[in-house]
Parts: C-alpha cells; structure tokens; sequence
C-alpha cells in the first residue's frame, strides 16, 4: 500500500470500479464526489490527496458528534483492551448498560430496546412487533418515505424505483401524503396495526412533519389502537435541535427506531425502543428475532459514549444554534438567486435546499466540491439538496459552507442553462 | 470520569451481575433472562482470549458456541484488535456513498479467496441483510421471483431473509411475508427439481446446514443443484455465513465439493469478532444488474472503512495461520474422541457429524439437549443446541483451540453424558 497519493487514488478508483461497482464509481465522478477520503477531523475530511471539504453529508446523519470524535475514538480504543463483539446469544452487561442509557434519553415511557446492527433492520423489527402484538397486518406508511432495504422496511418505502425489480414485497403497506391528516385517518381499518413516519422526511426531500399532524395522529392512534412507530434514524441524537425530533410536537410514540448516530461515526449499531406493554408479545416469543451483530458488546460501549458526549456537551443545544446561523445564510441566498434556490426547509441542522428543478442538484454537488464542500442531492428527490454537517460544526465553518454555496450559485448562474427546464 | 472507565473499573462481580440483570429485566427481556438462568448460561462475559471465555466472577469456559461462527481467529484476537486500534488513529467508518478505498481493496481480496468467477461484492453489517441482497440480485438480474430454499435452513429475520428460513415460529407472528419462497427437503435434489416452475429465481441454501442441526449437503447433491440450476438458468446461492472462512476445513465450504455458486453470502466470522461486517459475493454477469441499478440497494453501515480493514487482517490472520487445514485437523481429533462417546453412550448419543470444526451432536430426546448445556458449563465447556433443533448441541470452537483444549471438551462431554446417564436410571428407578 504505497505509492504517491495520486498512485493510490488512482489504483483505488480502479478497484472500486473492478469489484465494487464501476457505475457508481462514474456518477461520483460526475457529481465531482469521486473523493477517496484520508484524515477526518470534526466537521472535516481531507481527499488522500490533501484537500480539505466539510462533510455535509455524513452519510445522512451518522456522525453527529464529529467525524473521528477523540472521546469516542478513545472510548472504543480502551474498550478493545478488554472486548470483543460478545456472544449474541448471552447475556451481556454491556447491552444492558445501554438499554438502560437509551430508556433515560428516550421521551415518554420508551422503556425497552431490542438492538439490530443497521437501521433497516431496528424498522424490520418495529414493524414485526407491531404485527405480533396487535395480531393485525396493516401498516400505513407515507409517500417519499425512506426506512431502509431490508425487506419489510422496503416495503415501506414510499418509491418504487428501490422495490420495482424485486417484487413481490411484503404485502400489507399502504401509503399516505405525509403530513396530511385526513388522509391517514382515511387508510385506517380495523386491521390497520401501525403506522409509520418520519418526524422529518429526510430522504423524501427534508420534510418537517408539522406539530399539529403528529398530534393529531397520535389522538387518531389512540383512538383507533393503532400503534405509533417514529423513525428516528436520520433525526435522532440531537440532529433537529433536540435529542429527539419528536420532543418539538411532545408526541411519543410507542415504537421508536434508531440508528445512524448512535455508533458514533465508529461502530455499527442500531435500536428499536419500545413501550413496555408491548413487551408481552416479547415475553412469548423471546428468541424470534435475533441479529448476531446487534448490540454487541464493543458496539454498546460506543452507543454509550456517544450519548455521554451529546448529553455532556449540549449538543442538541448547539446544533440549534448552528441551524440558526445557517439560517441568516440562507436567507441572504434565497434572495440572491431566486432562480436556483426556491426553498429552504430547516430543522436544526437538518436542512434541505429546494432547487427550482432536478438538475440542479448534481450540479450543485460539483460546484460545492471545488469550493471544499460534500454535499449530495436526496435520495428520493434530486432537486432537494440536503446539508448534514456533523452537529460540533464550528461557527466559521458554517460561514465557510454558505460562502461555498454563494460561490457555486454564482458559478451556476454564470454557466446558465437553468431555464431550459 | 468517562462512561468505558467506568465500565472497566467496576470489578465487582456480584454488582457487575446484579446491576445487569436488573437492566435485562428493565430495559431489555425478562425473560430471555429467565431462559438463560433455567439453562444454567446466565454467563456475563468478562475476558475473553484464544477459544476461552471468563466469566465477570473469573469462571474460565472453553467457547464452543462462538456466536455459531463468529470467532473463527480466536476470541479477541491480538493481532486484529491490534489492526482495528491502530486504523482508528486514522479512519472512522467513511462516508457512505463515498469511494472508499478500503472496499476497493477488501472487495479484491474476496474475488481472489472466493472459488471460481464468484467477483464483484456488496457489503452490508449483518448476515440476513446480506442474504437480502442475494434474493433480491437474483429477482434483479433474472426477472423471476421464486426462491427456493431448504426446510429447516435458517438466513436470518429481516423482511427478504425471514421466509427463506425455513422454520414456522420464526414468521407465523409476522404474516403476511413476502411471497415467493418454497421450502422443499434438504440434500434431496428430486424435490428441488419438481419444485423449480419457469418463474424460480434461485436455489438458496447452506452447505452445512447450522441451525437445522449441522448437516452437511452431500457433494453430490451440491453438484446436481449446479447442473439443475446451470440447465434451467436459475442461479444458486451458498449461504457461507455459518460455514465461510475455514469453519469446515476449506476457507469455504463450496470448496469441498468444488461447486461454485453464483452468489455466496458471508458474515459472522469476515467481523474478525470484533466488526459488523457481510456481502453478498457475486459473478460479472450478475453485476450487469448493478451496473444499471448502481444505487438501488443502500444502507449505511455497510463496510466502512474499519469494517473492511479489521476483514482484511482478519483474512490475513486466516491465511497466515493455516486456520482451514487446522479446524481439519481439529476436527479429526473432535470426531474420533466424539465417536467413541457414541460408542460408550449409545443409548444417549444418536449420531455425531459435521464438517471441520463445525460439529453437532443428536440425542434422542429434546430434553437432553437443554440439560446437557447446563452440565457442560458446570465442566467448563460453554455449548448450546441448535436453534431449529434443541435435540442437537452444537460444537462450534475457535478455529485457534489448541490440542489439549479440544480434549478438555471431549472430557468435560464424557463427564456430562455420564451424569445425564446417572440421572435417567435414577429416574428409571423412581418410576419402577
Ligand atoms: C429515516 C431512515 N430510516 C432508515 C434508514 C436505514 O438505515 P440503514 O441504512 O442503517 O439500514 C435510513 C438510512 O438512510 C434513514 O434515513
Ligand atoms: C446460515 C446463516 N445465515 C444467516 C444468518 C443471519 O445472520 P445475522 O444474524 O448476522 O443477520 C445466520 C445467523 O445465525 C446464519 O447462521
């Protein structure tokens, strides 16, 4: 493994392409992203060549507390003195350490946690355990939503492309306009077990569920014994401005997953937290949902630091305060370029840039790359650029991402070629 | 202080146990503890080195569950916790959609260890997310739906993995799954070949069977569902999660019978023990669907960076130590001190098998396998019975242990087949 860093930029590129996948390799390139990342320090990354970006992907919000955060680098270091993953099958004092630090985060009575290793699978399990307990089959869930590609979160996407080719899905999803009442009032039966939702949309194009709508939901819920399952994988951990998005509405559902952030950027973990009424249908079935990875012991013990770090240092707090700053910066932009920028929906530092059409997101991308910035367009929605720098972003790294952008819409504006669309 | 001080100061063990069974009935399952404590593994594992385990009171176990196949290279292994400290002095897990050098690489590697055409990868964290990824390249790339799969095989709990596992309590709760899945007789290629319709998919199975009891496919059944698979184009999956990395004696299990599938799925033991880490391995031709479809299948812990340089150390670890040929060896020695068990406790042992390292043992009756758990921990042997089946105990050690290690377990076998023995006349005698 030597060589000049261009060499090994150059014979990386080339393997990614000859064993992972050559396409992807492409569009990177084209989106000006093909970065092969070296040194990462807070909000930064560092190409293996030596240019510096500020992260605003962190893959969508898995690195809340900073890429390579020293606390929990050295947590986990001193934990691999003594640890290995453990044995899924045992009891384990770590698993039990951290179940008990997610219930006291956690709003309302979530009290018990079933850990998984990805987020698709903390979804796969909040669903099943909807089923099993209700005994009912329905679950309602939104367009645009994203809850990962394990089959039952799959099933709860709400866009074909991820599901078409590998049909048929698992059956029982209906899906509803987020934010819109009356619409899942309409979809519930008297099978209907759960619905599902992000509090905010994140793939689905940064799409803040308003108050109103998730307490209304949560009376309908009531009402209709219905349960309740937040998707709490990209929001959670201090994202929105609170340790939880759902803590803005005071809903509390009764099945919340997450995921992403709660391995701090180091190690894969995920959970589902439940309320403990729902743990009867646990009770009869306590080995019908294993994951060898889950909640292992080395990964628990990051879980718990990360959460330590957030709750020590008030990162909610500050994540609040960093979205209000970008804010000024937005505001300025929206009326620089009222023909690029059509929208900025925001909480905390998850924040989505509305373009006035789709090509402008990969364009975006390139230009933001050359002024030291990653940043991608959503998944499910390419004229939404979504900015999720870690949450320890510093205030002159913020005004560094807003003059990116104004230098990359002036670009873009200078190049033309908005209109045709 | 800081919450991993904390953790590592507390040396207490009747606190350590306290305080967690506390937290398990709070805040995770009551009664996965109560399951433990009535099968005597109430064990919470305090150091761990080689193919031992200690309990937080001191209590050395030789591991013979291992998470059924997670620590192949041993319990905490040095060298490759060695690997991972220092890879954290510079990376973290990656971006996600990034290039990541580290995949490239690994990625590399795997075609090279893999057999025959088996080369382009897909990584995700868990096993049945990579079992996922294999149904769904099979849908993608063929255009048909129907999976066929084994009874009594087991691939995991998410949404693609759940009905190919082939055992009802793990779904019924969960109905409707998705469809598409037949279940047909394991290591019986006529039910395989009246089951295949002009919509099948694939063959997905494991070569040594883990949950459903260690049973190892025949090499000729293995053969047949190549040809059948190659006449009908219908592709064929190896589920190596259980049996991959040397487990059975070859670094893959495919090896001894020299089939290649055309897509494998790997896990468990690629994490070095110490890393969540799977894939789904897969020909050129496969790819084409992936190519056209680059980011239809995502997550986002996937191999990262320290997930695919702890898998690198951990392949290094493997084949610098010969851990194949030594779980043969290992394995030898297991099965002639198993089989004369068999011999001196006929009445209790029905039948010893597996492949390698990957061992069971059948008794006659489910009671047994629950009861022997208990003994072979009060003799220093941690080993439990097979998901699927609780008539079989599973042997699954490091691929590390030492020769007089694999004869402590032998003995601390004997000692518990003959207390069970002492235990039914007795109970012979109260009833007569
Ligand atoms: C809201 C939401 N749910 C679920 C997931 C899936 O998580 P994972 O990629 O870890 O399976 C994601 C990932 O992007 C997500 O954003
Ligand atoms: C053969 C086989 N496939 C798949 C799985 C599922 O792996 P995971 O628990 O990592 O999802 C297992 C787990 O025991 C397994 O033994």
């Amino acid at each position: 493994m030597t060589g000049s860093a261009e060499e090994i930029k150059k014979q990386a590129l080339a393997d990614f392409s000859k064993y992972v996948n050559p396409q992807k390799a492409r569009v990177l390139k084209n989106a000006g992203l093909d970065i092969i990342e070296g040194k990462r320090n807070g909000a930064c990354v560092w190409d293996i060549t030596g240019k510096r970006y500020i992260d605003c992907i962190t893959s969508a919000g898995s690195f809340n507390v900073g890429r390579r955060n020293p606390e929990i680098v050295s947590a986990l270091k001193k934990a691999l003195d003594e640890y290995d993953l453990g044995v899924f099958l045992l009891c384990s004092k770590q698993k039990a350490d951290l179940a008990k630090k997610l219930a006291g985060i956690a709003p309302g009575d979530l009290q018990y946690v079933m850990f998984g290793v990805g987020g698709g699978e903390a979804n796969d399990f909040a669903i099943k355990l909807a089923r099993g307990f209700m005994m009912k089959t329905e679950i309602i869930s939104t367009l645009k939503a994203y809850h990962g590609h394990t089959g039952f979160s799959l099933a709860a996407i709400g866009r074909d492309a991820y599901k078409k080719p590998f049909y048929p899905m698992v059956p029982g999803f209906k899906f509803v306009p987020f934010n819109d009442l009356k619409a899942a009032k309409g979809a519930m039966t008297d099978d209907t077990a759960a619905i599902i939702l992000e509090p905010v949309q994140g793939e689905g194009g940064i799409h803040p569920a308003t108050d109103e709508y998730l307490q209304g939901l949560r009376k309908l819920c009531d009402e209709r014994e219905i349960l309740m399952i937040f998707d709490e994988i990209q929001t959670g951990f201090g994202r929105t401005g609170k340790m939880f998005a759902c803590e803005y509405s005071g809903v509390v559902p009764d099945i919340m997953t997450v995921a992403k952030s709660l391995g701090g950027n180091l190690f894969p973990i995920s959970a589902t937290i439940y309320r403990e009424e729902l743990n009867d249908f646990l009770v009869t079935h306590p080995f019908v949902h294993l994951s060898t990875f889950g909640g292992s012991d080395l990964g628990c013990i990051v879980g718990m630091a990360v959460i330590d770090f957030l709750v020590n240092n008030r990162i909610p707090e500050h994540a609040a305060a960093m979205g209000e700053r970008f804010q000024k910066g937005f505001d300025v932009l929206l009326k620089k370029y009222p023909n690029l920028l059509l929208e900025v929906r925001r909480k905390g530092l998850m924040m989505g840039l509305q373009y006035t059409n789709d090509s402008i997101g990969p364009r975006m991308s390139y230009q933001l790359a050359q002024n030291g910035v990653m940043a991608i367009y959503t998944g499910n929605e390419p004229s939404v650029m979504r900015l999720m720098p870690v949450l320890v972003i510093q205030p002159d790294e913020v005004d560094f991402v807003i003059d990116a952008l104004d230098k990359s819409m002036a670009a873009i504006i200078q190049q033309g070629g908005i209109e045709k669309y | 202080m800081s919450v991993i001080d904390d953790i590592l100061s507390e040396k207490d063990p009747e606190k350590i146990r306290k305080e967690t069974e506390t937290n398990y009935r709070e805040y995770l399952n009551p009664f996965v503890l109560r399951m433990f404590k009535n099968a005597g593994l109430d064990i919470i594992e305090g150091r761990r080195e080689g193919a031992s385990v200690w309990d937080v009171t001191g209590d050395k176990y030789i591991d013979c569950v291992t998470g059924a196949g997670i620590f192949n290279v041993g319990r905490h292994n040095r060298e490759i916790t060695d690997a991972l400290k220092k890879a954290l002095d510079v990376y973290d897990m990656g971006g996600w959609i990034s290039i990541i050098r580290e995949r490239g690489l690994l990625a590399k590697k795997l075609a090279e260890i893999t057999p025959g055409n088996l080369k382009y990868s897909l990584f995700c964290c868990g096993g049945g997310e990579a079992v996922e990824v294999a149904v769904k390249l099979a849908r993608g790339h063929t255009g048909k739906t129907e999976i066929i799969c084994m009874e009594n095989g087991y691939h995991g709990v998410t949404g693609f993995a759940l009905p190919a596992t082939g055992r009802e309590v793990y779904k019924k709760p969960f109905a409707p799954l998705a469809p598409g899945y037949t279940h047909v007789t394991f290591n019986d290629i006529n039910a395989v070949k009246a089951a295949i319709t002009k919509d099948t998919a694939a063959v997905l199975l494991e070569p040594v069977q883990g949950e459903g009891g260690i049973r190892p496919a025949d090499d000729s059944y293995l053969s047949g569902l190549r040809k059948l698979c190659t006449d009908n184009e219908i592709l064929l999956i190896f589920d190596e999660v259980q049996t991959g990395f040397g487990r059975t004696g070859k670094m893959f299990c495919a090896e001894h019978s020299g089939v290649v599938p055309d897509i494998m799925v790997l896990a468990k033991s690629m994490s070095g023990g110490l890393y969540p880490i799977s894939c789904a391995v897969f020909t050129e031709e496969i790819s084409d669907f992936l190519i056209a479809h680059p980011f239809i299948i995502i997550n986002s812990f996937g191999g990262t960076s320290l997930a695919c340089l702890v898998a690198l150390a951990t392949i290094e670890f493997i084949e610098k130590n010969n851990l194949p040929e030594r779980a043969a060896k290992m394995g030898k020695r297991f099965m002639e001190g198993l089989s004369s068990l068999k011999i001196t406790y006929g009445e209790l042992v029905v039948d010893v098998r597996g492949k390698g390292l990957m061992l069971g043992i059948e008794f006659p009756e489910e009671s047994i396998g629950p009861r022997m758990a208990s003994l072979l921990k009060k003799n220093g042997v941690i080993s439990i019975y097979t998901f699927n089946n609780p008539r079989i105990i599973r042997i699954m050690p490091s691929l590390v242990i030492t020769e007089e290690e694999v004869d402590f377990v032998v003995e601390a076998f004997e000692k518990s087949l003959k207390e069970i023995r002492a235990q039914e006349s007795e109970r012979k005698s109260k009833k007569g």
